[in-house]
C-alpha cells in the first residue's frame, strides 16, 4: 500500500530544516501580500501599489540615484 | 524554492550541494523581496535597485546551489530535466526583472531596442510557465507514478516525448515576446499547449490505471489533469490569435482561475495533503512502528473534512469560471468565490488539525527535545 513509506532509513533523513525555513518565509510573505492586497482594495496602498493614474511614476523617473547613471 | 530544496536532494538521492548557500540564498531572497516590496510601496526607485540586486543574487545563489546538487546532464530523468529547465528560467527571469527595475530610473530598454511591455511579457512567461509550471510537471512525473504505483511505459513514452515540446515552447514564447517576433511566439505557444495537453493525458492515464486506494492527494491530482486538459486548447486558441497581447499573457482571460486555481492550486493542496501528514508521521510515529499500534499516514487527517473541502473547492472553481466566462449568470462568480474561500478554510483547518492533534507542538516547545534536527 502506498500509504506506508517503504525502506525508512532513520540515519538519512530528507532535508527538512532548510526547506522549512523557506516555507515559513513564504508564509510571512503570503500574509504581507494579503495585507497589501487588502489595502489596495480599500484604496489605502501607497507608492507603486496605487493605480497607475497617479503621478508616482513620472516623478519616480526624475529621482534616479547618482550611482545609477 | 523551498520545495525544490527538499525535492531535488530526495529524488536524486544526493545531499544538497551546500546548506550554507541554501540558507544564504533564503536570507538574500527574504531581505530582497521584503525590501523590494517596501521600495515599491514607498515609490523609492533608489531602494528598488538595491533590494532588487539582493533578490537577484539570492535567486542566482539558489539556482547555482541546486544546479550543483543535480546529477550530470546525461543522467537526467524527466523530473530532473524539468527541474533543470525551471532553474534556468529562474536565472533568466531574475535578470530580466532587474533590467525592468533598472529601467524605472535609467531608461536602458530603448538602447537595447525593446519596449518595456515586451520585457514584462517575457519575464512573466518565464516566471509562470518556466519556473512554476515546469517545476510542477517535474514533480508530478515523480508523484503521480509513485503514488499510483504505475510507471510510464510502452506507448506512453511517446506522450512523455511530446511533453518535451512544453519547455521548448516556453522558451520560444518567451523569446518571441521579448523581441516581439509574432510567428515565433505563436509557434512556441502552440508547442507549449500541445506539451501541456500531452502531460494532462499522461497524468489522467496514470491516475485511471492506478489500482490504489483513493486519497485526497490523488483526487486533487485528477482535478489538475482535467483543468490542464481544458486550459491548454483554450490557451492555444487565444495565443494563435494574439501571442503578444497583454490580455493573453497567461492564456484566455477567464482561464486565469483554471490555471492558477485548477492546476497550480490543486497540485499544491493535493501535495500538502500528503506532505504535512507524512512529516508529522515521521516525527511522531515512525520510531514506534513495530513496537505499538500506530496510525497510518492517511489516518491523521479527517477524511470527511477532506471530501468537503475538495467538493467546495472544485464546485467553487467551476462556478467562478463559468460565471466569468458568461456561461452562468453573474451571481455565480460571487457564489463560486464564497465556495472557494470556504474550501480554503476547511483545507487549512484539516491540515492544522493534523499538526495540532498529532504533531505534539506544545510538548516539544516545553521539552525542547532535538528530535526535529535533520
Amino acid at each position: 500500500m502506498s500509504a506506508v513509506p517503504a525502506g525508512l532509513a532513520t540515519d538519512q533523513q530528507p532535508p527538512m530544516t532548510v526547506p522549512l525555513r523557506y516555507f515559513l518565509a513564504g508564509f510571512a510573505f503570503l500574509l504581507a501580500g494579503g495585507a497589501v492586497g487588502l489595502a489596495h482594495v480599500l484604496g489605502a496602498a501607497p507608492g507603486f501599489a496605487r493605480s497607475r493614474t497617479s503621478t508616482c511614476c513620472s516623478r519616480a523617473g526624475s529621482v534616479s540615484p547618482s550611482w545609477a547613471r | 524554492m523551498g520545495a525544490m530544496t527538499q525535492f531535488v536532494p530526495v529524488w536524486s538521492n544526493v545531499p544538497v550541494h551546500s546548506r550554507r548557500l541554501a540558507n544564504a540564498a533564503l536570507a538574500l531572497v527574504a531581505v530582497g523581496v521584503a525590501g523590494l516590496a517596501g521600495a515599491f510601496l514607498a515609490a523609492s526607485v533608489h531602494w528598488i535597485h538595491g533590494f532588487g540586486g539582493l533578490l537577484v543574487l539570492g535567486v542566482w545563489a539558489f539556482a547555482y546551489n541546486l544546479a550543483r546538487t543535480l546529477p550530470p546532464v546525461r543522467e537526467f530523468d524527466a523530473t530532473e530535466a524539468h527541474f533543470a529547465f525551471a532553474l534556468a528560467c529562474f536565472v533568466a527571469l531574475a535578470a530580466l526583472g532587474f533590467v525592468l527595475a533598472f529601467d524605472l530610473s535609467t531608461p536602458v530598454l530603448p538602447v537595447a531596442g525593446v519596449a518595456r511591455p515586451q520585457v514584462v511579457g517575457a519575464h512573466a512567461t518565464l516566471a509562470v510557465f518556466g519556473a512554476i509550471l515546469a517545476t510542477v510537471f517535474g514533480a508530478l512525473y515523480q508523484l503521480a507514478t509513485m503514488f499510483t504505483q504505475t510507471e510510464i511505459a510502452g506507448r506512453e513514452r511517446h506522450l512523455a516525448r511530446v511533453e518535451y515540446a512544453y519547455p521548448a515552447g516556453v522558451l520560444a514564447l518567451a523569446t518571441g515576446r521579448l523581441f516581439a517576433v509574432r510567428p515565433l511566439a505563436a509557434a512556441g505557444a502552440l508547442a507549449m499547449a500541445a506539451g501541456a495537453l500531452a502531460f494532462a493525458v499522461l497524468l489522467g492515464k496514470k491516475l485511471y490505471e492506478g489500482r490504489v486506494e483513493r486519497t485526497p492527494m490523488l483526487s486533487r491530482y485528477a482535478v489538475v489533469a482535467v483543468a490542464l486538459a481544458a486550459w491548454s486548447p483554450l490557451a492555444a486558441r487565444e495565443w494563435v490569435a494574439d501571442p503578444l497581447g497583454r490580455d493573453a499573457l497567461f492564456g484566455p482571460t477567464a482561464g486565469g482561475h483554471l490555471l492558477f486555481v485548477g492546476v497550480v492550486g490543486f497540485v499544491v493542496m493535493g501535495s500538502l495533503y500528503h506532505v504535512v501528514p507524512f512529516i508529522v508521521w515521521v516525527h511522531r510515529y515512525s520510531d514506534r512502528l513495530g513496537f505499538e499500534q500506530v496510525p497510518m499516514i492517511d489516518d491523521l487527517y479527517d477524511d470527511r473534512l477532506a471530501a468537503v473541502d475538495g467538493a467546495l473547492l472544485t464546485f467553487g472553481a467551476v462556478t467562478l469560471i463559468l460565471g466569468q466566462t458568461g456561461v452562468a449568470p453573474g451571481q455565480a462568480t460571487i457564489a463560486g468565490g464564497v465556495a472557494l474561500a470556504g474550501g480554503f478554510v476547511a483545507f487549512a483547518a484539516n491540515l492544522v488539525g493534523v499538526v495540532y492533534r498529532h504533531g505534539r507542538v506544545l510538548p516539544e516547545r516545553f521539552h525542547g527535545r532535538p528530535e526535529n534536527a535533520d
